[in-house]
C-alpha cells in the first residue's frame, strides 16, 4: 500500500489534488491511500504517532506552521529520510533552507494533473527500489535490515560496519559480496572501504559526500568520474 | 652487458628526469581530462625509449630528435591544439637542454660534437641537472595563465616560437664554434636561457589579457540579457497593474452573467482572463534574477520564431555560481535546441528542466529534431551555417563544467536529441 498525505490550508488545492490521485488510482488500479490535512500542525501530529507516509504534497506557505518548518522536523526531529515530499507553492520562487529539506520536487499553483501524477509514480518507483531487506549473517544467526534505512556499509579490518538511521552494526564479511546484494538498489562503491546508499546522500560533491547522519565519506580519486556519471544515470531516469 | 656507474646513475636520475618532463608537461597543459592510467604508461614507456636511445646510439642529435618527438608524443595525454602543442614541447625541451647543457660546461664538458658518440661522464653532473630542471618547472609552475594558450593568435604565436626554434639552433651552433672559451659559451646558453624565460613569461601575460577580452566580449552579452530582463519585466508589471485595474470591472461583467444565467458567455469572459494569466507563465520567475533573465531572453527570441519553451525549474533565488557561467551553458543549450526546432514543421516544443538537488544543478534540454546529428569525434556539429562555429557552443559549455567538475550527457533517442549536464556548486 502506498500512502499519501495532501497538506494544504487551502481546500480547494487539497481537493484538486487528492480528485487528480484518485482519477489516477482507478485508472490504474494502485492500491493508494490517500489522507487530506488541512494544516501542518494536524499532519505533524499525526506523523509523531506514527503515522508514515511515502510521499507528502506538501504547501509552503500556510497560516502557523508552515512547510518549510514541518519538512524541517520531519527529517530532523522525526529523522525521516524516507519519506518523498512534493512541495507546493503559489509562488514560482524558492528559498536555499527549502533545500535542505531535500523535496522530490517543487510544483507551483495551479497545480498541472500531468506533474501530480507523473511525482506519485516516481516515488512509488523509489519506495519500491528501497524495499528490499538485506540479510547478514553473525556468528549462526542470520540478521535482517530494511535497505531503506541503511545509510552506508564500512568495511573495518575484516569486519563490515552497517550504519543505518537507528544505529550501527557490525559483522564478519567482503564489501565485494555486500555489493552483490545491495546493487541493484542503488548502493554506489565510492572507496575501496565504503559503499553508500544513493538515496541516503544529504549533499554531494565531486571528491566526497555528505551522509544523511552527517557523515562525510571521500570518494577515491579513480571513483570520482564513475560515481558523477552514475549520478547523471539516476538523476536523468528522474527527469522522465 | 655490464653497465658502468655512470650508466647506473644515468638510468636512475632519469626516472627522476622523466618525473620532471611530467611536471612541465602539467605547467603547459591542462591535464584534469588526462587518463591517469594510460598517462602513467605512457612516461614509462617514455623512460625506456630514451634509456634505450641513450645505451644503445647515444649520437646527441639523435637523443634530440628522439626526445623532442617523445615529448611531443606524450603531450598527446593532454588536450590541446596543434599550437600550443607545438610550442609546448619545443619550450619544454628547450628550457631541460639549456639546463643540461650548462651543467655539462660547468662540470668541465666543453665542445663535443653533435654527430659522435658522446662521452660524457660526470656522475654529479647529471644530479646536478635534474635537480635545477626540478626548481625551475616549481618555478614554471605558477604561470596558471598558460594553459589557455589556445586562444593566441597565429600571428602571435608564430612570433613566439620563432624564439625557443631559433634558440636552438644557436645554441648547437654555439658548441660547434671553433675559438670559445667554455666560459662564452655557458653565458652565451645561461642568456638563451633567460630569453627563453621571458617569452615564457611574455606568453603567459598575452594569454591572460586574452582571457581578460574574452570576458569583457562576455560581460557585453550578459549585460544584453539584463536589458532584455528589465523590458520584460517593466512589460509584465504594466500587464499585471492592468489586469488589477480592470479585475474590478471583469469581476462584476461575470458577477452580472452568471446572474443572469449567461454561464456560457461567463466563461469565456473567464477563460479570456485565464489566458492573460498563462501568457505570463510561459516566462520564468522564480526570483532567481540570473536564471531567469537568460530563460526569458530566449524564451523570447523563440517566440519570435513561433518556438515554445517549456519550463520546469526547481531552483533557491540564489546560489554559488556567476550569471556568466550560467548564461554560456543555458545559452548555448537553447540556441542549439532552438535552431533544430526551427527546421520543423510541428512539435515546435523545448523542454528545459532546472533543477537544483543535495549540492548538484542539473539541466536538461530536450528537443525533438530532423534527420541525424552529425557527430565528428567526438564533437556534435550542429546545423549552423557557419562552419567554424560548428560544435564551438558544446565546447564552451564543456570548459564551463570543468571548473565545477560537471559533465554533460547527450542522448538521441526516437528523435528526440536531449542534453543533460551536471554540476557540483
Amino acid at each position: 500500500m502506498f500512502s499519501i498525505a495532501i497538506c494544504d490550508d487551502q481546500r480547494a488545492i487539497c481537493s484538486v489534488i487528492e480528485n487528480i490521485i484518485v482519477e489516477y488510482k482507478k485508472s490504474t488500479m494502485q492500491e493508494i491511500q490517500i489522507e487530506v490535512f488541512y494544516s501542518a500542525e494536524k499532519l505533524n501530529a499525526f506523523m509523531k504517532h506514527e503515522h508514515n507516509y511515502d510521499l507528502i504534497f506538501l504547501d509552503i506557505e500556510m497560516k502557523g506552521l508552515n512547510g518549510l518548518e514541518l519538512g524541517r522536523k520531519i527529517r530532523e526531529e522525526m529523522d525521516n529520510q524516507v519519506t518523498q515530499i512534493v512541495y507546493v507553492s503559489g509562488k514560482d520562487s524558492y528559498f536555499k533552507d527549502l533545500f535542505e529539506v531535500r523535496p522530490m520536487h517543487f510544483l507551483s499553483k495551479p497545480v498541472e494533473p500531468d506533474k501530480i501524477i507523473k511525482d506519485v509514480e516516481l516515488a512509488m518507483k523509489l519506495a519500491n527500489r528501497l524495499g528490499g531487506i538485506f540479510s547478514y549473517k553473525k556468528g549462526s544467526d542470520t540478521h535482517k535490515l530494511p535497505i531503506k534505512n541503511i545509510i552506508y556499509f564500512q568495511s573495518v579490518n575484516r569486519e563490515i560496519k552497517i550504519v543505518t538511521t537507528t544505529g550501527e552494526e557490525l559483522f564478519y564479511g567482503k564489501l565485494q559480496e555486500v555489493f552483490r546484494q545491495v546493487a541493484k538498489y542503488r548502493f554506489i562503491t565510492i572507496h575501496k572501504s565504503y559503499i553508500i546508499n544513493y538515496e541516503q546522500v544529504a549533499n554531494f560533491k565531486y571528491e566526497e559526500v555528505q551522509m544523511s547522519n552527517s557523515a562525510c565519506l571521500p570518494i577515491s580519486q579513480l571513483k570520482r568520474k564513475e560515481v558523477r556519471r552514475l549520478q547523471m544515470k539516476y538523476e536523468s531516469e528522474r527527469f522522465l | 652487458m655490464a653497465l658502468s656507474t655512470y650508466e647506473m646513475v644515468y638510468l636512475l636520475t632519469n626516472i627522476f628526469g622523466t618525473y620532471i618532463v611530467y611536471k612541465f608537461m602539467h605547467v603547459f597543459f591542462e591535464t584534469k581530462e588526462a587518463n591517469h592510467k594510460i598517462e602513467f604508461l605512457s612516461y614509462v614507456g617514455y623512460y625506456v625509449f630514451i634509456a634505450l636511445v641513450y645505451l644503445t646510439i647515444n649520437i646527441p642529435v639523435v637523443t634530440m630528435i628522439g626526445n623532442i618527438l617523445a615529448y611531443f608524443g606524450l603531450s598527446f595525454n593532454y588536450k590541446a591544439g596543434i599550437k600550443r602543442r607545438l610550442l609546448s614541447v619545443l619550450m619544454i625541451y628547450l628550457i631541460l637542454i639549456c639546463v643540461e647543457v650548462s651543467v655539462a660546461l660547468l662540470t668541465g664538458y666543453f665542445n663535443y660534437s653533435l654527430m659522435a658518440v658522446n662521452n660524457y661522464s660526470s656522475e654529479y653532473g647529471l644530479v646536478l641537472a635534474q635537480t635545477i630542471s626540478y626548481s625551475v618547472v616549481r618555478i614554471l609552475n605558477n604561470y596558471k595563465n598558460i594553459k589557455q594558450g589556445e586562444i593566441i593568435s597565429l600571428a602571435n604565436w608564430a612570433a613566439i616560437i620563432i624564439i625557443p626554434i631559433s634558440s636552438l639552433y644557436i645554441i648547437l651552433t654555439l658548441f660547434q664554434a671553433r675559438g670559445l672559451s667554455w666560459e662564452q659559451v655557458l653565458v652565451g646558453v645561461v642568456l638563451i636561457l633567460l630569453v627563453n624565460f621571458t617569452i615564457f613569461y611574455l606568453y603567459d601575460v598575452i594569454s591572460a589579457s586574452m582571457v581578460d577580452k574574452m570576458d569583457k566580449i562576455m560581460l557585453g552579452q550578459q549585460n544584453k540579457y539584463y536589458q532584455k530582463q528589465f523590458e520584460l519585466m517593466e512589460s509584465s508589471l504594466k500587464t499585471t497593474k492592468s489586469m488589477r485595474h480592470d479585475l474590478r470591472n471583469h469581476l462584476s461583467v461575470i458577477y452580472a452573467l452568471v446572474e443572469k444565467g449567461e454561464r456560457d458567455t461567463a466563461l469565456k469572459h473567464l477563460s479570456k482572463m485565464t489566458d492573460i494569466y498563462d501568457d505570463m507563465r510561459q516566462y520564468a520567475y522564480t526570483e532567481n534574477i540570473d536564471i531567469d533573465s537568460i530563460l526569458n531572453f530566449k524564451i523570447q527570441a523563440a517566440a519570435q520564431q513561433n518556438i515554445k519553451i517549456a519550463l520546469d525549474l526547481s531552483i533557491p533565488e540564489k546560489m554559488c555560481i556567476p550569471s556568466f557561467d550560467l548564461a554560456i551553458m543555458l545559452g548555448n543549450l537553447l540556441d542549439n535546441a532552438i535552431e533544430a526546432v526551427s527546421e520543423l514543421k510541428k512539435e515546435r516544443e523545448i523542454k528545459t528542466k532546472i533543477n537544483y538537488d543535495k549540492g548538484r544543478l542539473i539541466i536538461l534540454v530536450e528537443n525533438p529534431y530532423q534527420g541525424e546529428r552529425v557527430k565528428v569525434g567526438n564533437r556534435y556539429l550542429t546545423t549552423n551555417k557557419e562552419p567554424s562555429q560548428h560544435g564551438l557552443g558544446l565546447e564552451n559549455v564543456k570548459s564551463v563544467l570543468q571548473k565545477y567538475n560537471g559533465s554533460m550527457g547527450i542522448t538521441q533517442q526516437s528523435n528526440i536529441f536531449s542534453v543533460s549536464l551536471l554540476l557540483f556548486v
